[in-house]
C-alpha cells in the first residue's frame, strides 16, 4: 500500500507517467477544467476562424488562421474600419454545445468585412470609391479597384455598411452591403 | 486508482451505450438531421456525373419534398427565384446539373425546432456551397418548414434569409 494509493513513479513505465501524471484522478480532473475553460473560451469570448475566399484580400489571406474577440462591442460600439464578423445562421452557444455533445457537426459561418458606413449615415459607390455622406472615404488598404457602382443608402439607427477589401473582383461575385448591428458577433483579433 | 479507473471505463461505457441508443433508436430530432444530411448529398453535384447518376439524385431529391413544395430563394449572382411543387422543383435541379460542373453542398449550424405533435417542424440553417476549384464560395442562410408525410419529414418550404441587403 501507499499513502496516495499509487505506486511510486519509478515503477511505472515512462509513457504511463507522461501520459497521466502521478495521479489519475487529479489528471482528470486538471484535464476536465481545462477542456470546460478552453471550450467556454473558444465559444464565448475568442472563437477560432479559418478565413475562406478572397473577398478580405490583401489584409487577409484564403485559408488564414484569426480569431474573433466577442467581448470587442460591450463597452463601445463597432466603428468605422473594424474588420468584423458577422454571423450567418443563430450562433447560439448553447446549441454549438449540445451538437458537440451529440457528435453533430459543430461548424458556423461568418462573414468577416470592414466596416465603412455607421447607423444613420448616407453611403454609395461611385467608380469603385466609397462615398459617406457625399464624402469619398479615404480606404488606404485597398489596393485594387473596379469600377463599382451602387446608389446611395441611407442607414437606420442599428445598420452598419460592410465590405470586404477586396475590391478588384467583379462586384456581382462580392458580397457586401447593410447589416443589421446584432448580426456582428466581434471584431477580428488581428 | 482502482476506483478511478473502474470510474472513467464506467463513462465511456454509458457513453458507448448512449451512441448505439441514439443510432437505432434516434429521436425526431435526429431523423431530421439525418434527412437533412442526405439532402445535402443528394443536393451536391459531384464531378464528371452521368445522366443515370443525374436522374438517381432527381429522384432522390424529389423524395425528400412534399408536393405542395415552395421554394423562394436568392441565388448570388442569379438574383431571387420562386418554385413551387414537384415539377418546378425538378426542372430546376435538372437545369443545375447540366449548368454547373460539380458543386459541394453541406448544411451548417442546423437548428431544428419541432412543433407540438411532432407533426411539423422549422429549420434554420446554413448553406455552403462550394463550385469545384472555385476560390470563392456562397453561404445563405436559410429557413425550411419540415413536414412529416408517411411517417417520413419532408421540405414543405424552404427561404433564404437576407444576411446583407442593399
Amino acid at each position: 500500500m501507499f499513502a496516495d494509493g499509487n505506486p511510486p513513479d519509478r515503477d511505472r513505465p515512462l509513457w504511463l507517467r507522461l501520459l497521466i501524471g502521478r495521479s489519475l484522478k487529479r489528471t482528470l480532473i486538471r484535464a476536465g477544467i481545462t477542456a470546460v475553460v478552453l471550450g467556454f473560451t473558444s465559444q464565448v469570448v475568442l472563437v477560432p476562424v479559418r478565413i475562406e475566399g478572397i473577398s478580405m484580400e490583401p489584409t487577409y489571406r484564403d485559408h488564414g488562421i484569426n480569431f474573433v474577440n466577442r467581448l470587442a462591442f460591450w463597452l463601445h460600439p463597432p466603428q468605422r474600419g473594424d474588420i468584423v464578423a458577422l454571423r450567418v445562421g443563430r450562433w447560439d452557444v448553447l446549441t454549438v454545445l449540445s451538437d458537440l455533445l451529440a457528435g453533430h457537426r459543430a461548424t458556423r459561418a461568418a462573414y468577416l468585412k470592414r466596416i465603412v458606413g455607421l447607423p444613420g449615415e448616407t453611403v454609395d459607390i461611385r467608380q469603385g470609391v466609397v462615398w459617406i455622406n457625399g464624402q469619398p472615404l479615404d480606404e488606404p488598404y485597398v489596393k485594387a479597384r473596379e469600377a463599382w457602382q451602387l446608389a446611395p443608402v441611407k442607414l437606420a439607427d442599428d445598420e452598419y455598411f460592410v465590405i470586404g477589401d477586396n475590391r478588384g473582383m467583379d462586384q456581382q461575385d462580392h458580397k457586401f452591403g447593410v447589416t443589421k448591428g446584432k448580426r456582428i458577433v466581434g471584431k477580428v483579433l488581428w | 486508482m482502482k476506483i478511478a479507473t473502474r470510474l472513467l471505463g464506467l463513462v465511456i461505457l454509458l457513453g458507448l451505450g448512449w451512441v448505439a441508443w441514439r443510432h437505432f433508436f434516434p429521436n425526431e430530432e435526429h431523423r431530421i438531421r439525418r434527412m437533412l444530411d442526405g439532402l445535402a448529398e443528394t443536393v451536391s453535384i459531384p464531378a464528371g456525373e452521368s445522366p443515370v447518376g443525374t436522374a438517381l439524385a432527381l429522384d432522390k431529391l424529389l423524395s425528400c419534398v412534399t408536393s405542395t413544395i415552395e421554394v423562394d430563394v436568392d441565388v448570388p449572382s442569379e438574383g431571387k427565384h420562386t418554385f413551387s411543387g414537384r415539377q418546378e422543383i425538378r426542372d430546376a435541379a435538372m437545369l443545375a446539373h447540366q449548368t454547373l460542373r460539380g458543386l459541394k453542398v453541406q448544411f451548417l449550424d442546423v437548428n431544428v425546432t419541432l412543433a407540438a405533435g411532432k407533426q411539423t417542424a422549422a429549420v434554420e440553417l446554413t448553406v455552403k456551397a462550394t463550385p469545384p476549384g472555385a476560390k470563392e464560395f456562397f453561404v445563405e442562410e436559410m429557413r425550411l418548414q419540415l413536414r412529416k408525410e408517411d411517417n417520413q419529414w419532408r421540405v414543405s418550404r424552404a427561404e433564404t434569409v437576407e444576411t446583407l441587403k442593399l
